[in-house]
């Protein structure tokens, strides 16, 4: 039951990943992408993780995605006609190079697929002394006693990390008042 | 929470690891209060310098009492971290006191600028002193997210906004590549921190880890823009403000270098080759694609690829010599010490013709320059020379040292592959020195050049630097 | 094999109680406003009239099925999938009573599952109902519902993050993210333990903000007909559009059953620690019951809001003043 629910929520991940990159309308890109987190937190949960399940849903599904619809949306992208969508798309024209990036991700892909299957030969065994974590490593007393001791570093740095953001974000963001081109005026 | 574990991990080796850190952060928050009214703004050069050189006091303190791992061993304050830190902070001050005279006083979101540029030295430091792939991560975005904004934000210049959407697609794209690493050689050894690694590394990884691995050291080789990883620089540096040029050419590469030093145990040992190779490849495309260029700045991005290309051969000799030794660590720290005060004295000067319009960073333009601005002439020459490796100058020792690591590691092909490009590399140094002394003005307008004085202490700073290691660089070479 | 046949029960138990009060909820409604309006409201079919959400639903089956021209079809089919099921689905984690025990058998506690991540299932699962609305407003093909749907999603992320910061400082009190051990907590017979006297301001912003999760009045702007004609549902009839309804109103009552849980004692009784799980029900029930009943109150007294007051109020003043609450309890939480 497990081993099927995983196969069918491995597969569904696959092809809803496929499916952002060949979608030509952005909002189906982005329903595609929420399928394939949603699936993601199904593996989640069928490992044991249900801390990381439930926040891949709530900060993926539930802020990051959104954001990104509301923003295709408020940028209208792909419009609503599917017959001149593509017409300017030179990713979907210019052969060349769509054909230059597949090969480099093929490449990349098997090169990565090879490594993995052979590794995941070795990770029944315990590959030098290391295991993988156990079940319910993210309990949610162990996740807090490992981010505020071990890992406060990078927990701290985030929150610096995302003050920092806001304020770049403001800069990019907000209406400039005037300004005086920098330079220009006087040349 | 118990408080036995809080004794554990927060003790004082830790305030001591994290002092830097911390007070530049604290300086952010500072800077953040500084703009809720207007009479504070004033305080914002005091406050921004303040930090600088209170972290670096924290630094200069840690090179006596180096602290080896802290917070469970995820973060290290070495000596070799804490100089790494002192190369960040020059670098941001340098970047800081040009970035004051190149936007004018009139301009919005001075305060917001302050603010990304002291948040990117945070990020460094972690990138140096990090002993866990986690902190890295951290460290990473905190120097990359601030770049992004910066490299546009002149948005009233569609290159400048081009420069930092390129710089974001791609940075987000290696990002990518760090975490996909990163994932799987957690999944394959169940571990991300560093110490862990080397030690299950010296016994083998396994095929997962070690695609990881090729992941990981793509990223970084993207940060450090390596061959064939530097297609957005010339493009990236030309286009963001040159202040922001100055800590993406000096400090981003010193960072990125810093933890490739680090992580060199963690690559099989069979790798020094091809790293070696690539580097041979990154100074060629760097310096043929410098010979053709008529804009100084884009010419200067070219140069800077070059650079990094030498720099990857110490990455290769670290892993050819096999244990980690300190001299390559050494090496790099000169070399960017060196390159922080001749890049940033470089740019610094395009940033002041910049100011005043954009066509002065042609070389065309420069034309004369020796007789016109003869002091300004002489600091671009002396730079230039240093960049291009000429005795006397900074420059030449640290190439020389890089070298003189190669050579110790059995590498001398590539090694002498090197010496050929620096050699390649002096036509287009001298090009642009011929340009100013040998050919008559243009008949376009003199570049006004309003007296700034932060700008022509600083350069005045860069180059006292820049002959002082080439002169006498047992100043230098003491502390390291 | 008895513990899947009792967990099926009470499974379909609950569903069958959330349909049912979503149902008579809107009956509620028009039967409400209808009192307040001193008019008499639906009262023809079945005596006063509560056979008429059965008379609604059979008219919604027969109705015609449209889909606008150059709308996304299987995006305008999916829309109001996604926004009844979240909604119906974080009804699970919900405690309704204790342990009961019903004719010599134990059943267990009164609620489909106890996760220990409960809190946290109901905020993500019920944050994806949103995607409804999106979508439903953009594969409509139609300005009032595009803008409707923007709206909706600008909303529900902003009072997210409100609600969100609100939860943790009762779950910082508590220790737990689970809602029946948050509920235990309360659970000592003396209703001052309830954590709406610990925590007033949080209750206060709690429950504003699941007006606006909602979608409800006074911040219903993805609906808003003055100006948007019906919002994000302009183009859908039938069952789609009864699905977009049903979603509505078993938020409304998640909602409801969340503010009860974690503030008001869920279904503890006052000055009776050990009630049996009937009257504890019963207790849980008229709680739950009073803030369904407010949502209802509300909209049929206070004029709407505009819709960048309702931002400023999302950003500027609940999103300052949660994270405030949240730095105090966690304050005296330390030094306690």
């Amino acid at each position: 039951m497990v081993d099927l629910l995983f196969y069918v929520a491995a597969l569904v991940a696959v092809l809803t990943a496929v499916g952002v990159v060949l979608a030509r309308n952005p909002v189906v890109s982005v329903v595609s992408l929420l399928s394939c987190f949603g699936s993601l937190a199904v593996i989640y949960l069928l490992a044991g993780f249900q801390f990381l399940a439930a926040i891949q849903i709530l900060v993926y599904g539930g802020a990051i995605m959104v954001l990104f619809l509301f923003v295709v949306m408020l940028l209208n992208l792909g419009g609503l006609n599917p017959e001149d969508e593509d017409r300017d798309d030179p990713l979907f024209h210019d052969r060349r190079r769509s054909a230059g990036g597949l090969a480099v991700a093929v490449a990349l892909g098997s090169a990565s697929l090879i490594g993995i299957l052979r590794g995941a030969r070795h990770l029944a065994e315990p590959t030098n002394g290391l295991v993988p974590p156990e079940e319910g490593f993210d309990a949610l007393p162990a996740l807090a006693e490992a981010m505020f001791t071990r890992y406060s570093l990078p927990f701290e740095a985030a929150s610096v990390l995302l003050l920092a953001t806001t304020v770049g974000v403001m800069v990019l963001a907000k209406r400039q008042r005037s300004i005086p081109p920098a330079g220009e005026e006087r040349s | 929470m118990n408080p036995d574990l809080i004794a554990q991990y927060f003790n004082a080796e830790c305030a001591a690891a994290l002092a830097p850190l911390v007070t530049l952060a604290g300086g952010l928050l500072l800077l953040i209060v500084a703009e809720w009214f207007e009479p504070m703004n004033r305080l914002r050069p005091l406050l921004f310098v303040g930090s600088i050189l209170g972290a670096a006091w924290a630094e200069v303190a840690l090179l006596n009492a180096p602290v080896a791992a802290v917070l469970g061993g995820t973060y290290s304050a070495d000596k070799a971290s804490a100089l790494w830190g002192l190369v960040f902070l020059a670098s941001t001050l340098i970047a800081w006191v040009h970035a004051r005279s190149y936007y004018r006083k009139s301009r919005p979101f001075l305060g917001e600028h302050d603010m990304l540029l002291l948040t990117a030295p945070i990020g460094m430091m972690m990138m140096a002193g990090a002993l866990d792939l986690t902190v890295f991560f951290i460290g990473l975005e905190l120097l990359s997210i601030p770049l992004y904004c910066l490299a546009s934000f002149r948005r009233d210049r569609s290159e400048s906004v081009e420069a930092g959407l390129k710089y974001f697609v791609l940075g987000a794209f290696s990002v990518g590549l760090f975490l996909y690493g990163a994932s799987l050689i957690y999944a394959a050894t169940g571990t991300l921190s560093l110490t862990a690694l080397t030690a299950a590394a010296a016994t083998g990884f396994s095929p997962m880890a070690q695609v990881g691995m090729a992941f990981v050291l793509g990223s970084l080789l993207f940060k450090l823009s390596v061959w064939p990883f530097h297609l957005w620089v010339p493009d990236v540096y030309q286009g963001a403000p040159t202040p922001v040029t100055i800590l993406m050419a000096t400090g981003t590469k010193a960072a990125a270098l810093a933890f490739t030093l680090r992580i060199t145990g963690l690559l099989p040992e069979s790798s020094a080759g091809l790293i070696a190779l690539l580097a041979v490849l990154t100074m060629a495309a760097g310096n043929l694609g410098a010979l053709v260029q008529s804009n100084l700045k884009r010419l200067l991005a070219y140069s800077g690829v070059a650079h990094a290309g030498t720099l990857l051969l110490l990455v290769a000799a670290q892993r050819a010599s096999g244990e980690l030794s300190y001299e390559a660590t050494s090496a790099a720290l000169f070399y960017m010490a060196a390159y922080v005060a001749t890049a940033g004295g470089a740019f610094g000067l395009l940033a002041w013709l910049e100011a005043d319009g954009e066509h002065f960073t042609q070389i065309e333009s420069l034309k004369g320059l020796g007789r016109r601005r003869p002091a300004m002439a002489a600091a671009m020459t002396l730079f230039l020379l240093s960049l291009g490796g000429i005795p006397a100058t900074g420059g030449f020792l640290a190439k020389w040292m890089v070298f003189s690591v190669t050579l110790d590691a059995h590498l001398t092909g590539y090694a002498i592959a090197g010496v050929l490009m620096s050699v390649i590399a002096l036509a287009y140094y001298l090009r642009v020195i011929a340009a100013m002394y040998m050919e008559p003005a243009s008949d376009q307008v003199a570049p006004p050049m309003a007296k700034r004085t932060d700008a022509m202490l600083a350069t005045a700073f860069c180059a006292a630097a820049v002959l002082v290691m080439g002169v006498l660089p047992s100043v230098f070479l003491g502390l390291i | 094999m008895n513990d899947f046949l009792i967990i099926l029960i009470k499974t379909c138990v609950i569903y069958g109680c959330l349909i049912g009060a979503a149902a008579l909820m809107t009956l509620a409604e028009r039967k409400f406003s209808a009192w307040m309006q001193l008019r008499y409201g639906p009262n023809r079919v079945g005596p006063w009239g509560l056979l008429q959400p059965l008379a609604d639903g059979v008219k919604f089956i027969f109705k015609e099925e449209l889909c606008p021209d150059g709308a996304n079809p299987w995006i305008f089919r999916l829309a109001p999938i996604l926004s009844a099921v979240p909604a119906m689905l974080t009804v699970a984690v919900i405690p309704f009573a204790g342990d009961v025990n019903l004719f010599g058998v134990d059943c267990g506690n009164l609620s489909i599952t106890d996760l220990d991540i409960g809190v946290l299932f109901l905020v993500a699962i019920g944050g994806l109902s949103v995607y409804g609305v999106i979508l439903g407003g953009w594969a409509s093909n139609s300005k009032y519902s595009l803008l409707g749907g923007l709206r909706a999603s600008a909303q529900m992320i902003s009072y997210e993050l409100s609600l969100i910061l609100i939860i943790l400082c009762v779950v910082a009190m508590t220790g737990s993210l689970d809602l029946r051990a948050i509920t235990e907590a309360q659970n000592t017979g003396n209703p001052l333990s309830w954590n709406v006297f610990s925590q007033p301001l949080a209750f206060v912003i709690f429950v504003i903000a699941t007006f606006a999760e909602t979608n409800r009045h006074p911040f219903d702007f993805a609906e808003c007909e003055p100006e948007l004609v019906a919002g994000f549902h302009t183009e859908y009839s039938s069952m789609k559009f009864a699905l977009f309804f049903l979603g509505e109103y078993c938020a409304m009552i998640v909602m409801a059953c969340l503010t009860t849980t974690l503030f008001l004692g869920g279904y503890s009784v006052p000055f009776w620690e050990d009630a049996p799980w009937f009257v504890e029900l019963g207790s849980f029930c008229a709680k739950a019951g009073f803030f369904a009943f407010l949502f209802i109150w509300v909209r049929w007294t206070l004029p709407r809001f505009r819709f960048d007051q309702l931002m400023h109020l999302g950003w500027k003043v609940f999103l300052p003043l949660a994270l405030a609450n949240l730095l105090v309890t966690g304050a005296v939480i330390s030094l306690a």
